[in-house]
Protein backbone atom coordinates (compact mmCIF):
# COMPACT_ATOMS: atom_id res chain seq x y z
CA UNK A 1 0.00 0.00 0.00
CA UNK A 2 1.34 3.49 -0.97
CA UNK A 3 2.38 6.00 1.29
CA UNK A 4 -0.33 8.45 -0.34
CA UNK A 5 -2.98 6.01 0.13
CA UNK A 6 -2.85 5.76 3.43
CA UNK A 7 -2.28 8.81 4.68
CA UNK A 8 -4.69 10.88 2.05
CA UNK A 9 -8.30 10.53 2.90
CA UNK A 10 -8.37 10.62 -0.99
CA UNK A 11 -8.68 7.31 -2.47
CA UNK A 12 -7.67 5.78 -5.85
CA UNK A 13 -10.18 6.19 -8.77
CA UNK A 14 -9.88 7.52 -12.22
CA UNK A 15 -12.20 10.56 -14.57
CA UNK A 16 -13.32 10.44 -18.15
CA UNK A 17 -14.33 13.51 -19.40
CA UNK A 18 -18.28 13.46 -20.56
CA UNK A 19 -18.22 16.93 -21.64
CA UNK A 20 -16.93 20.30 -20.97
CA UNK A 21 -17.87 20.80 -17.91
CA UNK A 22 -18.57 16.98 -16.02
CA UNK A 23 -16.64 13.65 -15.87
CA UNK A 24 -17.32 10.60 -14.89
CA UNK A 25 -14.90 9.16 -11.47
CA UNK A 26 -15.04 5.37 -11.06
CA UNK A 27 -13.40 4.46 -8.04
CA UNK A 28 -11.09 1.25 -7.72
CA UNK A 29 -14.45 -0.24 -6.94
CA UNK A 30 -16.35 0.10 -10.29
CA UNK A 31 -18.65 2.49 -8.24
CA UNK A 32 -19.29 5.76 -10.19
CA UNK A 33 -20.38 9.14 -9.67
CA UNK A 34 -21.11 11.87 -12.62
CA UNK A 35 -19.60 15.08 -11.30
CA UNK A 36 -19.23 18.42 -12.29
CA UNK A 37 -15.69 20.14 -12.72
CA UNK A 38 -16.05 22.29 -10.19
CA UNK A 39 -16.87 18.96 -7.69
CA UNK A 40 -13.94 17.09 -9.68
CA UNK A 41 -11.33 19.69 -8.76
CA UNK A 42 -12.56 20.06 -4.97
CA UNK A 43 -12.82 16.22 -4.16
CA UNK A 44 -9.08 16.19 -5.61
CA UNK A 45 -8.25 19.51 -4.05
CA UNK A 46 -10.23 20.17 -1.12
CA UNK A 47 -12.36 17.22 -0.33
CA UNK A 48 -13.56 18.49 2.96
CA UNK A 49 -15.23 21.33 0.90
CA UNK A 50 -17.62 19.46 -0.75
CA UNK A 51 -20.81 19.80 0.77
CA UNK A 52 -21.88 17.22 3.01
CA UNK A 53 -24.37 15.00 0.72
CA UNK A 54 -21.91 14.37 -1.95
CA UNK A 55 -19.37 13.78 0.35
CA UNK A 56 -21.18 10.79 1.53
CA UNK A 57 -22.10 9.96 -1.52
CA UNK A 58 -18.37 9.49 -2.66
CA UNK A 59 -17.54 7.95 0.73
CA UNK A 60 -19.92 5.60 0.50
CA UNK A 61 -18.42 4.72 -3.66
CA UNK A 62 -14.57 4.30 -2.48
CA UNK A 63 -13.49 7.93 -3.39
CA UNK A 64 -12.87 8.95 0.09
CA UNK A 65 -11.72 7.61 3.17
CA UNK A 66 -14.06 8.84 6.39
CA UNK A 67 -11.75 10.05 9.33
CA UNK A 68 -12.83 6.95 11.22
CA UNK A 69 -13.32 4.46 8.03
CA UNK A 70 -10.65 2.01 9.62
CA UNK A 71 -11.94 -1.03 7.63
CA UNK A 72 -12.11 0.78 3.81
CA UNK A 73 -8.93 -0.80 2.67
CA UNK A 74 -9.45 -4.15 3.67
CA UNK A 75 -13.39 -3.47 1.67
CA UNK A 76 -11.62 -1.86 -1.63
CA UNK A 77 -9.55 -5.23 -1.67
CA UNK A 78 -12.67 -7.45 -1.17
CA UNK A 79 -14.79 -5.59 -3.57
CA UNK A 80 -12.03 -6.00 -6.58
CA UNK A 81 -11.80 -10.15 -5.41
CA UNK A 82 -15.22 -10.08 -5.87
CA UNK A 83 -14.73 -8.37 -9.20
CA UNK A 84 -11.89 -10.82 -10.37
CA UNK A 85 -13.31 -13.96 -9.24
CA UNK A 86 -13.90 -15.37 -12.45
CA UNK A 87 -10.32 -14.89 -13.34
CA UNK A 88 -8.84 -16.03 -10.06
CA UNK A 89 -11.80 -19.36 -9.34
CA UNK A 90 -10.25 -21.47 -11.85
CA UNK A 91 -10.73 -22.02 -16.14
CA UNK A 92 -14.68 -22.53 -16.44
CA UNK A 93 -15.28 -22.70 -19.74
CA UNK A 94 -13.45 -25.34 -21.54
CA UNK A 95 -14.29 -25.49 -25.43
CA UNK A 96 -13.49 -28.67 -27.65
CA UNK A 97 -13.25 -28.30 -31.14
CA UNK A 98 -13.85 -31.88 -32.44
CA UNK A 99 -14.03 -30.95 -36.54
CA UNK A 100 -13.18 -27.81 -38.38
CA UNK A 101 -15.49 -29.01 -40.51
CA UNK A 102 -18.67 -27.45 -42.19
CA UNK A 103 -20.97 -27.28 -44.69
CA UNK A 104 -20.60 -23.59 -45.19
CA UNK A 105 -18.40 -21.56 -46.94
CA UNK A 106 -18.66 -18.17 -45.11
CA UNK A 107 -16.13 -15.49 -46.51
CA UNK A 108 -15.63 -14.19 -43.03
CA UNK A 109 -15.27 -17.42 -41.31
CA UNK A 110 -11.71 -18.24 -40.05
CA UNK A 111 -12.03 -21.80 -39.53
CA UNK A 112 -13.80 -23.70 -41.19
CA UNK A 113 -13.04 -26.74 -43.63
CA UNK A 114 -15.17 -28.53 -46.22
CA UNK A 115 -16.82 -31.81 -45.77
CA UNK A 116 -14.42 -33.71 -47.64
CA UNK A 117 -11.10 -32.40 -46.03
CA UNK A 118 -9.87 -34.86 -43.66
CA UNK A 119 -7.15 -34.41 -41.05
CA UNK A 120 -9.24 -31.67 -39.47
CA UNK A 121 -10.59 -33.98 -36.85
CA UNK A 122 -9.60 -34.91 -32.98
CA UNK A 123 -8.97 -38.49 -32.03
CA UNK A 124 -10.70 -40.41 -29.31
CA UNK A 125 -7.49 -39.99 -27.28
CA UNK A 126 -7.31 -36.58 -27.53
CA UNK A 127 -11.09 -35.93 -26.65
CA UNK A 128 -10.58 -38.40 -23.35
CA UNK A 129 -6.75 -36.73 -22.52
CA UNK A 130 -8.84 -33.54 -22.97
CA UNK A 131 -11.65 -34.19 -20.72
CA UNK A 132 -9.14 -35.15 -17.70
CA UNK A 133 -7.43 -31.81 -17.70
CA UNK A 134 -11.09 -30.18 -17.53
CA UNK A 135 -11.20 -31.66 -14.34
CA UNK A 136 -7.93 -30.62 -12.94
CA UNK A 137 -9.59 -27.00 -13.03
CA UNK A 138 -10.50 -25.84 -9.38
CA UNK A 139 -13.56 -24.13 -10.56
CA UNK A 140 -16.80 -25.43 -8.78
CA UNK A 141 -18.86 -25.11 -11.96
CA UNK A 142 -17.60 -26.21 -15.81
CA UNK A 143 -18.97 -25.22 -18.60
CA UNK A 144 -18.25 -27.40 -22.18
CA UNK A 145 -18.41 -26.00 -25.10
CA UNK A 146 -18.47 -27.82 -28.59
CA UNK A 147 -17.19 -25.70 -31.04
CA UNK A 148 -16.24 -26.34 -34.66
CA UNK A 149 -16.32 -26.20 -37.99
CA UNK A 150 -19.74 -27.85 -37.10
CA UNK A 151 -19.24 -29.71 -34.50
CA UNK A 152 -22.51 -32.01 -35.27
CA UNK A 153 -20.55 -33.38 -37.85
CA UNK A 154 -18.69 -35.71 -35.63
CA UNK A 155 -21.62 -36.21 -32.99
CA UNK A 156 -20.26 -39.60 -31.74
CA UNK A 157 -16.74 -37.65 -30.50
CA UNK A 158 -19.45 -35.03 -28.88
CA UNK A 159 -21.55 -37.98 -26.98
CA UNK A 160 -17.95 -39.68 -26.22
CA UNK A 161 -16.81 -36.21 -24.37
CA UNK A 162 -20.13 -35.82 -22.67
CA UNK A 163 -20.21 -39.44 -21.12
CA UNK A 164 -16.56 -39.66 -19.79
CA UNK A 165 -17.30 -36.43 -18.48
CA UNK A 166 -20.07 -37.35 -16.21
CA UNK A 167 -18.44 -40.49 -15.40
CA UNK A 168 -15.67 -38.17 -14.12
CA UNK A 169 -18.01 -36.63 -12.77
CA UNK A 170 -19.56 -38.78 -10.46
CA UNK A 171 -16.27 -38.65 -8.07
CA UNK A 172 -15.87 -34.49 -8.62
CA UNK A 173 -19.69 -33.26 -8.60
CA UNK A 174 -19.07 -30.02 -10.25
CA UNK A 175 -22.10 -28.38 -11.70
CA UNK A 176 -21.63 -28.83 -15.38
CA UNK A 177 -23.22 -27.52 -18.26
CA UNK A 178 -22.69 -28.52 -22.10
CA UNK A 179 -23.08 -26.56 -24.78
CA UNK A 180 -23.03 -27.36 -28.99
CA UNK A 181 -22.30 -24.49 -31.22
CA UNK A 182 -23.60 -25.55 -34.25
CA UNK A 183 -25.26 -24.90 -37.75
CA UNK A 184 -28.24 -27.20 -36.69
CA UNK A 185 -28.35 -28.41 -39.91
CA UNK A 186 -27.18 -31.86 -39.16
CA UNK A 187 -29.75 -32.29 -36.10
CA UNK A 188 -31.55 -34.93 -35.77
CA UNK A 189 -34.43 -36.49 -33.59
CA UNK A 190 -31.63 -38.68 -32.08
CA UNK A 191 -28.84 -35.91 -31.57
CA UNK A 192 -31.93 -34.27 -29.62
CA UNK A 193 -33.10 -37.27 -27.41
CA UNK A 194 -29.43 -37.43 -26.50
CA UNK A 195 -29.38 -33.93 -26.00
CA UNK A 196 -32.43 -34.05 -23.95
CA UNK A 197 -31.43 -36.40 -21.83
CA UNK A 198 -27.82 -35.41 -20.96
CA UNK A 199 -29.03 -31.61 -20.27
CA UNK A 200 -26.82 -30.40 -23.18
CA UNK A 201 -28.11 -26.95 -25.12
CA UNK A 202 -27.33 -25.62 -28.27
CA UNK A 203 -26.34 -22.10 -29.34
CA UNK A 204 -26.47 -21.19 -33.35
CA UNK A 205 -25.78 -18.63 -35.42
CA UNK A 206 -29.05 -16.54 -36.89
CA UNK A 207 -27.92 -13.48 -38.33
CA UNK A 208 -30.94 -12.28 -39.53
CA UNK A 209 -33.78 -12.30 -42.16
CA UNK A 210 -33.43 -14.78 -44.89
CA UNK A 211 -31.69 -12.82 -47.27
CA UNK A 212 -29.01 -11.38 -44.97
CA UNK A 213 -28.11 -14.93 -43.16
CA UNK A 214 -28.17 -17.00 -46.80
CA UNK A 215 -25.57 -13.90 -47.51
CA UNK A 216 -23.47 -13.99 -44.83
CA UNK A 217 -23.87 -17.89 -44.72
CA UNK A 218 -23.53 -19.37 -48.22
CA UNK A 219 -24.40 -22.75 -49.40
CA UNK A 220 -25.11 -24.15 -53.02
CA UNK A 221 -28.27 -24.93 -51.93
CA UNK A 222 -28.84 -21.38 -50.42
CA UNK A 223 -31.04 -22.32 -47.58
CA UNK A 224 -28.87 -21.87 -45.03
CA UNK A 225 -31.53 -19.83 -43.23
CA UNK A 226 -34.42 -21.83 -43.55
CA UNK A 227 -32.37 -25.22 -42.54
CA UNK A 228 -31.00 -23.60 -39.27
CA UNK A 229 -34.27 -22.36 -38.49
CA UNK A 230 -35.81 -26.48 -38.83
CA UNK A 231 -32.88 -27.31 -36.25
CA UNK A 232 -34.40 -24.62 -33.84
CA UNK A 233 -37.80 -26.01 -34.08
CA UNK A 234 -37.09 -29.22 -33.68
CA UNK A 235 -34.90 -28.98 -30.51
CA UNK A 236 -37.63 -26.54 -28.72
CA UNK A 237 -39.93 -29.63 -29.82
CA UNK A 238 -37.78 -32.31 -28.14
CA UNK A 239 -35.75 -30.64 -26.08
CA UNK A 240 -37.88 -27.73 -24.48
CA UNK A 241 -38.76 -23.82 -25.47
CA UNK A 242 -35.77 -22.66 -24.04
CA UNK A 243 -33.03 -25.38 -25.87
CA UNK A 244 -31.34 -23.11 -28.23
CA UNK A 245 -29.89 -19.53 -27.96
CA UNK A 246 -28.56 -17.72 -31.06
CA UNK A 247 -25.86 -15.26 -31.71
CA UNK A 248 -25.43 -13.16 -34.97
CA UNK A 249 -22.73 -11.22 -36.42
CA UNK A 250 -22.29 -8.00 -37.95
CA UNK A 251 -21.32 -7.63 -41.79
CA UNK A 252 -21.29 -5.24 -44.07
CA UNK A 253 -24.45 -6.56 -45.24
CA UNK A 254 -26.09 -6.28 -42.00
CA UNK A 255 -25.25 -2.60 -41.71
CA UNK A 256 -28.35 -1.64 -43.01
CA UNK A 257 -31.34 -3.68 -41.62
CA UNK A 258 -30.43 -3.33 -37.58
CA UNK A 259 -33.92 -3.05 -37.54
CA UNK A 260 -35.23 -6.05 -39.44
CA UNK A 261 -32.50 -8.23 -37.78
CA UNK A 262 -34.02 -7.03 -34.77
CA UNK A 263 -37.38 -8.27 -35.57
CA UNK A 264 -35.95 -11.38 -36.89
CA UNK A 265 -34.92 -12.63 -32.94
CA UNK A 266 -38.37 -11.69 -32.01
CA UNK A 267 -40.56 -13.23 -34.59
CA UNK A 268 -38.58 -16.70 -34.08
CA UNK A 269 -39.08 -16.51 -30.52
CA UNK A 270 -35.69 -15.61 -28.63
CA UNK A 271 -35.27 -13.53 -25.90
CA UNK A 272 -32.04 -12.42 -26.28
CA UNK A 273 -30.05 -11.15 -29.36
CA UNK A 274 -26.55 -10.59 -29.39
CA UNK A 275 -24.97 -8.09 -31.27
CA UNK A 276 -21.25 -8.49 -32.24
CA UNK A 277 -19.36 -6.91 -34.48
CA UNK A 278 -17.01 -8.73 -36.70
CA UNK A 279 -13.55 -10.02 -35.42
CA UNK A 280 -10.48 -9.29 -37.11
CA UNK A 281 -9.22 -12.74 -37.42
CA UNK A 282 -8.13 -14.91 -39.75
CA UNK A 283 -9.98 -15.25 -43.10
CA UNK A 284 -12.19 -11.99 -41.93
CA UNK A 285 -8.70 -10.50 -41.73
CA UNK A 286 -7.63 -11.09 -45.12
CA UNK A 287 -11.12 -9.98 -46.32
CA UNK A 288 -11.37 -6.89 -43.96
CA UNK A 289 -12.16 -4.96 -47.32
CA UNK A 290 -14.97 -6.05 -48.98
CA UNK A 291 -16.68 -7.54 -45.39
CA UNK A 292 -15.02 -4.75 -42.76
CA UNK A 293 -16.53 -1.60 -41.79
CA UNK A 294 -15.71 1.53 -39.80
CA UNK A 295 -15.93 1.79 -35.75
CA UNK A 296 -18.44 4.73 -36.53
CA UNK A 297 -20.20 2.22 -38.91
CA UNK A 298 -20.84 -0.24 -36.43
CA UNK A 299 -21.84 2.03 -33.82
CA UNK A 300 -24.26 3.78 -35.50
CA UNK A 301 -26.11 0.44 -36.25
CA UNK A 302 -25.62 -0.68 -33.29
CA UNK A 303 -27.24 2.66 -31.94
CA UNK A 304 -29.98 1.60 -34.06
CA UNK A 305 -30.73 -2.22 -33.28
CA UNK A 306 -30.62 -1.29 -29.36
CA UNK A 307 -33.29 1.19 -29.54
CA UNK A 308 -35.54 -1.33 -31.16
CA UNK A 309 -34.32 -3.69 -28.93
CA UNK A 310 -36.19 -1.17 -26.39
CA UNK A 311 -39.02 -0.72 -28.52
CA UNK A 312 -39.77 -4.47 -28.33
CA UNK A 313 -39.49 -4.06 -24.66
CA UNK A 314 -41.66 -1.10 -24.02
CA UNK A 315 -44.30 -3.14 -25.65
CA UNK A 316 -44.40 -6.03 -23.55
CA UNK A 317 -41.82 -8.36 -25.66
CA UNK A 318 -39.17 -9.64 -23.55
CA UNK A 319 -35.97 -8.89 -25.30
CA UNK A 320 -32.20 -8.91 -24.15
CA UNK A 321 -29.25 -7.17 -25.96
CA UNK A 322 -26.20 -8.88 -25.44
CA UNK A 323 -23.73 -6.19 -25.32
CA UNK A 324 -25.30 -3.57 -23.68
CA UNK A 325 -26.12 -6.40 -20.79
CA UNK A 326 -22.54 -6.98 -20.45
CA UNK A 327 -21.47 -3.38 -20.62
CA UNK A 328 -23.97 -2.61 -17.67
CA UNK A 329 -23.47 -5.76 -15.63
CA UNK A 330 -19.90 -4.03 -15.61
CA UNK A 331 -21.30 -0.07 -14.27
CA UNK A 332 -23.80 -1.86 -12.80
CA UNK A 333 -23.21 -4.97 -10.90
CA UNK A 334 -20.16 -5.78 -7.77
CA UNK A 335 -20.43 -9.52 -9.46
CA UNK A 336 -18.87 -9.79 -13.07
CA UNK A 337 -20.73 -11.62 -15.14
CA UNK A 338 -17.39 -13.68 -16.29
CA UNK A 339 -17.72 -12.17 -20.49
CA UNK A 340 -13.38 -13.08 -21.32
CA UNK A 341 -13.04 -10.26 -23.06
CA UNK A 342 -13.79 -7.62 -20.53
CA UNK A 343 -11.60 -8.98 -17.85
CA UNK A 344 -8.42 -8.48 -16.07
CA UNK A 345 -5.22 -9.99 -15.97
CA UNK A 346 -7.24 -11.61 -19.10
CA UNK A 347 -9.59 -14.51 -19.42
CA UNK A 348 -7.91 -16.09 -21.90
CA UNK A 349 -6.09 -19.17 -19.99
CA UNK A 350 -7.20 -18.13 -16.69
CA UNK A 351 -10.95 -18.23 -17.47
CA UNK A 352 -11.43 -20.37 -20.92
CA UNK A 353 -9.11 -23.49 -22.54
CA UNK A 354 -9.81 -24.54 -25.67
CA UNK A 355 -8.72 -28.24 -26.94
CA UNK A 356 -8.04 -27.95 -30.67
CA UNK A 357 -8.53 -30.68 -32.98
CA UNK A 358 -4.91 -30.32 -34.27
CA UNK A 359 -3.92 -31.68 -30.75
CA UNK A 360 -2.57 -28.31 -28.52
CA UNK A 361 -4.46 -26.01 -26.10
CA UNK A 362 -5.27 -22.19 -26.80
CA UNK A 363 -5.73 -19.76 -24.44
CA UNK A 364 -8.92 -18.35 -26.24
CA UNK A 365 -11.21 -19.55 -29.29
CA UNK A 366 -9.64 -16.14 -31.30
CA UNK A 367 -6.27 -17.78 -30.23
CA UNK A 368 -7.20 -20.92 -32.17
CA UNK A 369 -8.22 -19.15 -34.71
CA UNK A 370 -5.24 -16.53 -35.37
CA UNK A 371 -3.06 -20.59 -35.64
CA UNK A 372 -5.51 -21.19 -38.83
CA UNK A 373 -3.62 -18.09 -40.20
CA UNK A 374 -0.40 -19.40 -39.36
CA UNK A 375 -0.08 -17.34 -35.99
CA UNK A 376 0.86 -19.93 -32.97
CA UNK A 377 2.29 -18.34 -31.32
CA UNK A 378 -0.62 -18.46 -28.52
CA UNK A 379 -0.59 -22.17 -27.99
CA UNK A 380 -0.41 -23.31 -24.36
CA UNK A 381 0.85 -27.13 -24.95
CA UNK A 382 -0.17 -30.08 -26.21
CA UNK A 383 -3.72 -31.65 -25.08
CA UNK A 384 -2.58 -34.23 -22.16
CA UNK A 385 -0.85 -31.31 -20.79
CA UNK A 386 -1.33 -31.06 -17.16
CA UNK A 387 -3.16 -28.15 -15.97
CA UNK A 388 -0.11 -26.86 -14.08
CA UNK A 389 2.14 -26.91 -17.13
CA UNK A 390 -0.36 -25.36 -19.24
CA UNK A 391 -0.73 -22.49 -16.55
CA UNK A 392 3.33 -22.17 -16.20
CA UNK A 393 3.68 -21.71 -19.94
CA UNK A 394 5.93 -18.95 -20.74
CA UNK A 395 2.80 -17.84 -23.32
CA UNK A 396 0.68 -17.66 -20.24
CA UNK A 397 2.84 -15.52 -18.29
CA UNK A 398 2.88 -13.30 -21.57
CA UNK A 399 -0.98 -13.31 -21.54
CA UNK A 400 -0.88 -12.38 -17.47
CA UNK A 401 1.71 -9.67 -17.81
CA UNK A 402 0.31 -8.31 -20.34
CA UNK A 403 -2.96 -7.60 -19.57
CA UNK A 404 -3.05 -5.92 -15.78
CA UNK A 405 -5.46 -2.94 -16.95
CA UNK A 406 -3.83 -0.50 -13.62
CA UNK A 407 -0.69 -1.07 -14.64
CA UNK A 408 -0.53 -1.38 -18.32
CA UNK A 409 1.26 1.78 -20.38
CA UNK A 410 -2.52 3.63 -21.72
CA UNK A 411 -5.04 1.80 -19.29
CA UNK A 412 -3.56 2.92 -15.96
CA UNK A 413 -5.04 6.08 -16.02
CA UNK A 414 -7.95 4.58 -17.99
CA UNK A 415 -11.84 5.43 -16.20
CA UNK A 416 -13.16 2.24 -17.30
CA UNK A 417 -9.50 0.25 -16.06
CA UNK A 418 -12.13 -1.49 -13.56
CA UNK A 419 -14.73 -2.84 -15.92
CA UNK A 420 -12.14 -3.68 -18.92
CA UNK A 421 -8.48 -5.14 -19.60
CA UNK A 422 -5.90 -5.07 -22.51
CA UNK A 423 -6.77 -8.26 -24.77
CA UNK A 424 -3.45 -9.76 -25.91
CA UNK A 425 -4.56 -11.95 -27.95
CA UNK A 426 -6.63 -9.34 -30.33
CA UNK A 427 -3.26 -7.11 -29.71
CA UNK A 428 -1.18 -9.93 -31.21
CA UNK A 429 -4.22 -10.55 -33.87
CA UNK A 430 -3.84 -6.69 -34.70
CA UNK A 431 -0.47 -5.99 -34.44
CA UNK A 432 1.81 -9.22 -34.40
CA UNK A 433 2.48 -8.64 -30.66
CA UNK A 434 0.78 -9.13 -27.42
CA UNK A 435 2.19 -5.96 -25.57
CA UNK A 436 1.00 -3.64 -28.32
CA UNK A 437 -0.38 -0.33 -26.43
CA UNK A 438 -3.87 -1.14 -25.70
CA UNK A 439 -4.71 2.46 -27.16
CA UNK A 440 -3.99 1.48 -30.10
CA UNK A 441 -6.15 -1.67 -30.58
CA UNK A 442 -9.69 -1.98 -32.24
CA UNK A 443 -10.78 -3.81 -28.79
CA UNK A 444 -9.67 -0.57 -26.75
CA UNK A 445 -11.37 1.52 -29.10
CA UNK A 446 -15.09 -0.45 -29.26
CA UNK A 447 -15.07 -0.90 -25.49
CA UNK A 448 -13.82 2.39 -25.16
CA UNK A 449 -16.94 4.23 -26.98
CA UNK A 450 -19.14 1.10 -25.32
CA UNK A 451 -18.57 2.51 -21.64
CA UNK A 452 -18.72 5.85 -22.81
CA UNK A 453 -22.17 5.14 -24.99
CA UNK A 454 -23.72 3.83 -21.81
CA UNK A 455 -22.41 6.21 -19.31
CA UNK A 456 -24.60 8.46 -21.32
CA UNK A 457 -27.46 6.39 -21.39
CA UNK A 458 -27.42 6.26 -17.44
CA UNK A 459 -27.28 9.91 -16.97
CA UNK A 460 -30.23 10.94 -18.88
CA UNK A 461 -32.14 7.39 -18.21
CA UNK A 462 -35.95 7.50 -17.37
CA UNK A 463 -37.10 4.76 -15.07
CA UNK A 464 -38.11 2.57 -18.00
CA UNK A 465 -34.80 2.10 -18.95
CA UNK A 466 -32.99 2.24 -15.35
CA UNK A 467 -35.44 -0.88 -14.86
CA UNK A 468 -34.38 -2.74 -17.80
CA UNK A 469 -30.72 -1.74 -17.30
CA UNK A 470 -30.25 -3.09 -13.74
CA UNK A 471 -32.34 -6.28 -14.83
CA UNK A 472 -30.26 -6.63 -17.62
CA UNK A 473 -27.16 -6.11 -15.43
CA UNK A 474 -27.72 -9.00 -13.00
CA UNK A 475 -25.09 -11.63 -14.00
CA UNK A 476 -27.59 -14.54 -13.39
CA UNK A 477 -29.55 -12.92 -16.36
CA UNK A 478 -27.35 -15.28 -18.51
CA UNK A 479 -25.85 -14.87 -21.86
CA UNK A 480 -24.15 -17.78 -23.79
CA UNK A 481 -22.23 -15.24 -25.52
CA UNK B 1 5.98 9.68 -30.24
CA UNK B 2 4.11 7.33 -32.17
CA UNK B 3 2.86 7.74 -35.36
CA UNK B 4 -0.60 9.05 -35.29
CA UNK B 5 -1.44 7.59 -39.10
CA UNK B 6 -1.16 3.86 -37.37
CA UNK B 7 -4.18 5.27 -35.18
CA UNK B 8 -6.29 6.98 -37.90
CA UNK B 9 -5.01 6.00 -41.46
CA UNK B 10 -7.23 7.64 -44.19
CA UNK B 11 -6.21 10.36 -45.40
CA UNK B 12 -8.41 13.86 -45.24
CA UNK B 13 -8.30 16.61 -47.44
CA UNK B 14 -7.02 19.39 -45.22
CA UNK B 15 -8.92 22.61 -45.33
CA UNK B 16 -7.66 24.18 -42.09
CA UNK B 17 -5.13 22.22 -40.32
CA UNK B 18 -4.52 24.07 -36.44
CA UNK B 19 -0.92 23.99 -35.13
CA UNK B 20 -0.76 22.29 -31.80
CA UNK B 21 2.31 24.31 -29.64
CA UNK B 22 2.55 21.64 -27.39
CA UNK B 23 3.98 17.71 -26.84
CA UNK B 24 0.59 15.56 -26.83
CA UNK B 25 0.82 12.62 -24.76
CA UNK B 26 -0.19 9.21 -26.84
CA UNK B 27 -3.40 9.39 -24.31
CA UNK B 28 -4.53 12.69 -25.43
CA UNK B 29 -3.94 12.17 -29.19
CA UNK B 30 -6.45 8.95 -28.47
CA UNK B 31 -8.83 10.52 -26.89
CA UNK B 32 -9.35 13.54 -29.28
CA UNK B 33 -9.61 10.80 -32.31
CA UNK B 34 -12.13 9.24 -30.08
CA UNK B 35 -14.16 12.45 -29.91
CA UNK B 36 -14.20 13.00 -33.58
CA UNK B 37 -11.33 15.11 -34.59
CA UNK B 38 -8.78 14.52 -37.12
CA UNK B 39 -4.38 14.51 -36.15
CA UNK B 40 -1.81 14.57 -38.37
CA UNK B 41 1.76 14.51 -37.03
CA UNK B 42 4.17 16.70 -38.72
CA UNK B 43 7.77 16.30 -37.15
CA UNK B 44 7.15 16.75 -33.55
CA UNK B 45 4.48 19.23 -34.16
CA UNK B 46 0.76 17.85 -34.22
CA UNK B 47 -2.19 19.47 -36.37
CA UNK B 48 -5.53 19.44 -35.74
CA UNK B 49 -8.28 19.55 -38.61
CA UNK B 50 -10.25 22.24 -38.20
CA UNK B 51 -12.59 22.78 -41.14
CA UNK B 52 -14.05 26.24 -39.74
CA UNK B 53 -13.97 28.62 -36.82
CA UNK B 54 -16.17 27.82 -34.31
CA UNK B 55 -14.55 23.87 -35.08
CA UNK B 56 -11.29 25.54 -33.83
CA UNK B 57 -12.35 26.98 -30.56
CA UNK B 58 -14.31 23.41 -29.76
CA UNK B 59 -11.02 22.21 -29.86
CA UNK B 60 -9.28 24.30 -28.14
CA UNK B 61 -11.49 24.20 -25.26
CA UNK B 62 -11.68 20.06 -25.48
CA UNK B 63 -7.68 20.11 -25.70
CA UNK B 64 -7.61 22.32 -22.22
CA UNK B 65 -9.89 20.43 -20.25
CA UNK B 66 -7.53 17.15 -21.59
CA UNK B 67 -4.30 18.79 -20.42
CA UNK B 68 -5.73 19.91 -17.45
CA UNK B 69 -7.23 16.25 -17.02
CA UNK B 70 -3.93 14.72 -16.76
CA UNK B 71 -2.27 17.11 -14.46
CA UNK B 72 -4.94 16.39 -12.44
CA UNK B 73 -4.50 12.87 -12.80
CA UNK B 74 -1.21 13.12 -11.47
CA UNK B 75 -2.85 14.51 -7.75
CA UNK B 76 -4.96 11.33 -7.77
CA UNK B 77 -3.44 8.38 -5.16
CA UNK B 78 -2.48 4.89 -8.16
CA UNK B 79 -4.88 2.39 -7.79
CA UNK B 80 -2.00 0.10 -5.79
CA UNK B 81 -4.52 -2.76 -4.45
CA UNK B 82 -4.49 -4.16 -8.02
CA UNK B 83 -0.87 -5.64 -8.41
CA UNK B 84 0.36 -8.29 -10.35
CA UNK B 85 2.13 -10.45 -8.62
CA UNK B 86 -1.24 -11.42 -6.91
CA UNK B 87 -2.37 -12.37 -10.25
CA UNK B 88 0.68 -14.78 -11.12
CA UNK B 89 1.20 -16.21 -8.38
CA UNK B 90 -2.42 -17.32 -8.47
CA UNK B 91 -1.80 -18.84 -11.89
CA UNK B 92 1.02 -20.76 -10.74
Amino acid sequence: MSANYARGELLPFSFHRMDNNSVVAVSATGDYAFLTQQELATLVENPEKLELKKRAELQSKYFLKGASSFGSEELIRSRIAARKETVLAGQSLHIIVPTLQCEHSCQYCQVSRRLEDVGHTMTPTQIDAACVTIFQSPSSALTIEFQGGDPLLRFDLIQRAINLIQTINLVHKRRIRFVITSTLHQLTTEMCEYLRDNQVYLSTSLDGPAALHNKNRPLPTRDSHARTLSGIELARRIIGPHAVAALMTTTKASLAHPEAIVDEYVKNGFSEIFMRPLSLYGFAKRNIKHLGYTLPEFTNFYQKALQRVLEWNAKGTELREGTAALILNKLLSPFDAGYVDLQSPTGSGLAVLVYNYDGYVYPSDEARMLAETGDCSLRLGTIGDSLAELMTSPVMKQLVVTSISTQAAGCKTCAFNSYCGPDPVGAQAEFGEMSTTALLTEHCKRHKWLFEYFFHKLRTADDDFLDIAYRWAHPSGGSDA
Amino acid sequence: MTNIDLIYSESFPAKVWVDINQPLSLAVQTELIHRGWKLRQLDVCFQAFCPATWSITAFNEILAHLLNDEIMRKKIPPNTPVLLNTFVATSE
